[in-house]
C-alpha cells in the first residue's frame, strides 16, 4: 500500500512542480534532471505494482514511459526525452555489456546446435510467413494502393525483416528481474544477441535489393551492404578491444569499478556517435548498432576470457536495476502510441501473425535439435520483444523509401509498441514454466 | 580520434589506480600521493576532457549530463544531511556547536565583506550577481573537508579524541552555516530578475525549500520504511535524489539546501536511516568521483582577475579560520579551551566547497561565475595539498601526535 501512496505522492509532486509555477520563476535546463528523477521513481512503482500481477516489472517500466511521456499525458516532453538521449545510450551500454556477460562460452557450446537451428528456423518461417502475409493482407495498407508489384516485394520483404528483429535488452532486463539461468535462458539469450546482429546484415541485403526494384534505373547498392558489414566487423574488434582492457582493469586495478565502466560507456556512446554520423553523411546509414555490438562483444570477452568475469558481472548486477528502470521508461516514452491509433488493424494482425510464426519456427528448432518438450512448447514466447535497433531500422526506411516508407514506418512503430508490451509478460512466462526462473542465486 | 580514446582511458586507469594505491596505503611519493588524495586528479581528468583542451566533455555533452551533475550535487547535500544525526551530535558538548558556528560564521564574514567590494568594483554592479557571488564565495570559505583529517586520524590512532576529535566535529558541522547561507541567498535573489528585489517574497522562497526538503524526507521515508531489498533501496535513494535536485534546480532553488534537509529528517527519523546511511556511504566515492571530473570539465578560466582573486580568496580564508578558530577558543570556557592555532587544522576544504559552487554555476552565467568557479576550484585544491601539514603541525604542537 505505501508503494501505491508513494506513487500518488511522486505524480502530485511532479504535478505541482510542473504547473504550478509561472514560467517566468522556473528554470527550463532542469527540467531533464526532473523528469529523470520522476520516470526513475514512478516508472519502478509502476513496475512494482504490476508486479504484484505476476506481470514483469519491465512492462510497468515501459507503461509509466509511454503514459507519462511525449505521446499521452506529457509529464515528460520530447524535447525532455531527447535531452536525456546521452543517459539512454550510457544506460544501453551497461545492459549490453551485461548481455555480452550472461553467454557463457562452456554453455553456448552445449546449446550451440539448439541456438543454430532454432535461428535457422526462425528466419525461415518468420521472414517468408510475413513477407507472405503482407502480400495477402494488402489491402489493408492503403499506402499500396495503385502500388506496382516491386513496391509490393519490397514492402513485404522489409515487413519480413522487421519481424525478424528482437531486442537482447529487454531479454536480459527480464533474465534478471527472474535471476532466471540455464539451458532453456543461455539459448534464448544467444538467439537473440545473434538475431540482432544477422537482422542488420539481412537487413542491408533486402534494402539494397528492393530500392533496385522500386528505382527501374536502379543498381544493386553494394556499397550499403559492404559498409553494414564492416560496421559489423568492426564493432566486434572494437568490442574486443574494450572487453580486454575492462579485463585488465579488473584483474589489476579494481578500485571504483563502476566509475570505470561509466567512463568506458561514456566513450563507447561518444565514439559510436561521432562514427555513426560520419558513415550516415558518407553512405546515408544509420543504424547506431555498434555502442550495443562492441558491448555485448566486450561483456562476453570479460565473462569468457579474463579471470574477473564473475566480480565483473556482479559488480554489473548490482547497479543494474536503475539503469534498466530508466532504459526501458524511455523506450516506452519514444513509442508513438499515436501510430497505433492509426494503424491499429493491420499492427494487431501482424502481431498476431508474427507471434504465431515465432512459435511454430521456435517449436521445429526445438524439435530438431532434440530439446524437451517443455522448451519446446515454451522456446516461441521468448522471442516476441522488439525495440532499439528496430526503431532505428524503420527510420532507415522512411529516409531511403520516401513514397512509402513513412506510413510503413508507423506502421513498424505500432506494432514495435504492441510486441515491446508484450514480449516481457510473454517471456516471463516461458522462464517460470520451465523451471529456470529464481534459480540465480539473489546478489 | 583513436588517439583521444586510448588517451581518455589511460587516463582513467591512471586516476584510479592512484586513487587506489592512496587508499590502501600502498606508498607513494609524498607529492603523488596527495594529489591522489584530495580527488584532484579527477579535477585535472575533467580539465583535460573539457572544452578548453580535448574537448569530449564539450558544453553540449555536459548539457546531457546535467542529470548527473545534478545527482551529485544532490547526494553530496543527502550526505551532508544524513551526517546531522541528533543523537551523535548531541553526544558531545553543545560548546563544541558553539565553536563550529563562530568560526565557521566568522570565516565567512572575512571573505563577504572584502569580495563584495572587490566584486563590485571589479565586474561592475550587474543587479545582486555580485552580492550572490560573495555569499557563494562566503559559504564555500566555511566548509571544511574532513578526509584528510579522518585518514591522519587513522594513520596516527588517535580515535578522535582531543584536538583531532574537535577538529573532526567542527569539519562535520561548519559547512552547514554555509550551506544555511547559500539556500537563503538563493531564494532571496529568486525573485530578483522577475519582481525585483523582495525579502518578503525571498523568505517564501525559502519556506517552500525548507518544506520541499521536509516533504520531500517524508516521502523517502515512507518508500523505505517497509523491508525493501537493497537493490530498490539504491532506486529509492537515488530516484528520490535526482526528483528533489530537479525539482529545486527547477525552481532555482538550492538541491544541496533541499537534500541536506531531506538527509537530516531521515537520519533522525525511525525506519530504514541506518541502511540508508550505509547505502549512501558506499555510493558516496562513485558519485563523489564522477562529480569532480564534471567539475573539471565545466571549468572555464575566465578573465585574467581569477588569479589574483584566487590568491585573495585563499589568503582572507586562511585569516578567516585562524582568527575564527582563535575566537572560538577565547569563548570556550577555560578547562575546555582548544589551541589557539585550532584553524590551522580546518584549512582542507574538499567537496561541499565545488558542490556549493557547482550549484551556483547550474543557476548563474556570465563572466562573474566563471571567475567564482576559478578562484574555488583552484582554492579547494591548494587547500587541499597544504591541510594535511598543517593538521598535523597544530597536533604536533598540541602533544597529539610525535614531532
Amino acid at each position: 500500500m505505501s508503494r501505491i501512496i508513494g506513487l500518488v505522492l511522486v505524480i502530485v509532486c511532479m504535478v505541482l512542480a510542473r504547473f504550478a509555477f509561472d514560467d517566468a520563476v522556473v528554470f527550463a535546463d532542469a527540467r531533464s534532471t526532473l523528469s529523470f528523477g520522476f520516470l526513475l521513481l514512478a516508472a519502478y512503482l509502476v513496475g512494482d505494482v504490476l508486479s504484484r500481477f505476476k506481470l514483469p516489472k519491465i512492462t510497468g517500466y515501459i507503461l509509466a514511459g509511454i503514459v507519462f511521456g511525449p505521446y499521452a499525458i506529457e509529464f515528460v516532453s520530447a524535447a525532455t526525452v531527447r535531452e536525456l538521449k546521452l543517459i539512454d545510450d550510457l544506460a544501453l551500454t551497461f545492459i549490453a555489456l551485461a548481455a555480452g556477460g550472461e553467454l557463457r562460452l562452456e554453455e553456448l557450446r552445449q546449446r550451440g546446435r539448439s541456438i543454430g537451428l532454432t535461428l535457422l528456423f526462425l528466419m525461415i518461417f518468420v521472414f517468408l510467413g510475413v513477407a507472405a502475409f503482407v502480400v495477402a493482407a494488402r489491402s489493408l495498407l492503403p499506402f499500396l494502393d495503385g502500388a506496382s508489384a516491386a513496391q509490393l516485394f519490397a514492402v513485404a520483404a522489409l515487413l519480413g525483416t522487421f519481424a525478424l528483429a528482437r531486442s537482447p535488452s529487454s531479454a536480459i532486463a527480464v533474465i534478471s528481474e527472474c535471476k532466471a539461468r540455464g539451458p532453456f535462458t543461455e539459448t534464448v539469450l544467444g538467439v537473440t544477441v545473434i538475431m540482432d546482429l544477422l537482422v542488420i546484415i539481412v537487413f542491408a541485403v533486402v534494402v539494397s535489393i528492393c530500392q533496385a526494384l522500386v528505382d527501374p534505373a536502379g543498381a544493386m547498392d553494394f556499397r550499403f551492404v559492404v559498409v553494414v558489414v564492416a560496421e559489423v566487423a568492426g564493432s566486434i574488434l572494437g568490442g574486443v578491444v574494450l572487453g580486454s582492457i575492462i579485463s585488465f582493469y579488473v584483474r589489476y586495478v579494481r578500485a571504483e569499478l563502476l566509475v570505470f565502466i561509466l567512463g568506458m560507456a561514456f566513450m563507447v556512446t561518444f565514439f559510436s556517435r561521432q562514427f555513426a554520423l560520419l558513415i550516415d553523411e558518407l553512405y546515408s546509414i544509420s543504424l547506431h548498432l555498434e555502442p550495443m555490438l562492441i558491448c555485448v562483444t566486450a561483456g562476453f570477452w570479460v565473462r569468457n576470457f579474463s579471470s574477473g568475469g564473475d566480480q565483473f558481472m556482479e559488480r554489473i548486477d548490482r547497479s543494474s536495476l536503475p539503469i534498466y528502470v530508466i532504459f526501458f521508461a524511455l523506450t516506452g516514452a519514444v513509442l508513438d502510441v499515436g501510430a497505433l491509433r492509426e494503424t491499429w488493424l493491420i499492427a494487431v494482425l501482424l502481431v498476431v501473425v508474427r507471434f504465431s510464426l515465432i512459435w511454430v519456427g521456435a517449436y521445429f528448432g526445438a524439435v530438431s535439435s532434440g530439446d524437451p518438450p517443455r522448451f519446446r512448447q515454451m522456446s516461441g514466447l521468448s522471442y516476441v520483444t522488439q525495440a532499439g535497433v528496430s526503431l532505428g531500422l524503420a527510420g532507415i526506411v522512411m529516409r531511403r523509401f520516401p513514397e512509402w516508407g513513412g506510413p510503413l514506418a508507423t506502421t513498424i512503430v505500432a506494432t514495435i509498441a504492441l510486441n515491446q508490451i508484450i514480449g516481457p509478460i510473454a517471456f516471463k512466462y516461458a522462464l517460470n514454466a520451465v523451471g529456470e526462473a529464481r534459480v540465480r542465486p539473489s546478489r | 580520434m583513436l588517439k583521444v580514446t586510448i588517451g581518455v582511458a589511460l587516463l582513467l586507469i591512471i586516476a584510479l589506480i592512484g586513487y587506489r594505491q592512496t587508499f590502501t596505503r600502498l606508498r607513494l611519493p609524498a607529492g603523488a600521493r596527495l594529489i591522489f588524495l584530495t580527488g584532484t586528479e579527477f579535477i585535472l581528468i575533467g580539465v583535460a576532457l573539457g572544452d578548453e583542451l580535448i574537448g569530449l566533455l564539450d558544453e553540449s555533452t555536459i548539457r546531457s549530463l546535467t542529470p548527473l551533475l545534478s545527482l551529485g550535487l544532490g547526494a553530496i547535500g543527502l550526505i551532508f544531511g544524513i551526517q546531522l544525526d541528533l543523537r551523535k551530535i548531541l553526544r558531545f558538548p553543545s560548546r563544541y556547536l558553539l565553536l563550529a558556528a563562530i568560526q565557521a560564521a566568522f570565516t565567512m564574514l572575512v571573505v563577504f565583506v572584502p569580495f563584495l567590494f572587490i566584486l563590485r568594483e571589479s565586474f561592475g554592479d550587474e543587479g545582486l550577481s555580485s552580492l550572490l557571488a560573495a555569499v557563494v564565495l562566503a559559504a564555500t570559505a566555511a566548509c571544511t573537508a574532513q578526509t584528510s583529517l579522518a585518514l591522519i586520524d587513522g594513520e596516527f590512532g588517535l580515535r578522535g579524541t582531543g584536538t583531532m576529535g574537535l577538529l573532526r566535529y567542527i569539519s562535520s558541522l561548519d559547512a552547514a552555516v554555509g550551506l544555511f547561507a547559500l539556500g537563503l541567498a538563493f531564494c532571496l535573489m529568486h525573485t530578483q530578475p522577475v519582481v525585483g528585489f523582495s525579502v518578503g517574497l525571498g523568505l517564501q522562497w525559502f519556506l517552500l525549500s525548507v518544506f520541499l526538503g521536509t516533504a520531500l524526507g517524508f516521502l523517502l521515508q515512507l518508500l523505505t520504511q517497509h523491508r525493501c531489498s537493497d537493490e530498490e533501496l539504491v532506486i529509492f535513494v537515488v530516484g528520490m535524489v535526482l526528483f528533489s535536485s530537479g525539482i529545486a534546480l527547477y525552481l532555482k532553488l538550492s538541491p544541496l539546501f533541499i537534500n541536506a534537509i531531506m538527509g537530516m529528517l531521515v537520519v533522525n527519523l525511525p525506519g530504514s536511516r541506518d541502511r540508508i546511511f550505509g547505502l549512501v556511504v558506499r555510493l558516496e566515492k562513485p558519485f563523489y568521483l564522477v562529480f569532480l571530473i564534471l567539475a573539471g570539465a565545466i571549468w572555464r578560466p575566465g578573465s585574467a582577475w581569477a588569479l589574483p582573486l584566487a590568491a585573495v580568496y585563499l589568503g582572507l580564508r586562511f585569516t578567516g579560520k585562524i582568527a575564527g578558530g582563535a575566537l572560538a577558543a577565547g569563548v570556550a570556557t577555560p578547562d575546555a579551551r582548544p589551541p589557539l592555532g585550532l584553524g590551522l587544522g580546518l584549512i582542507s576544504q574538499g567537496g561541499m566547497a565545488i558542490a556549493m559552487v557547482m550549484n551556483y554555476y547550474q543557476l548563474s552565467s556570465g563572466p562573474i561565475t566563471d571567475v567564482v568557479v576559478t578562484i574555488v576550484l583552484i582554492a579547494v585544491i591548494l587547500n587541499e595539498l597544504a591541510g594535511p601539514s598543517l593538521a598535523m603541525n597544530l597536533l604536533r604542537r598540541a602533544g597529539e601526535i610525535a614531532r
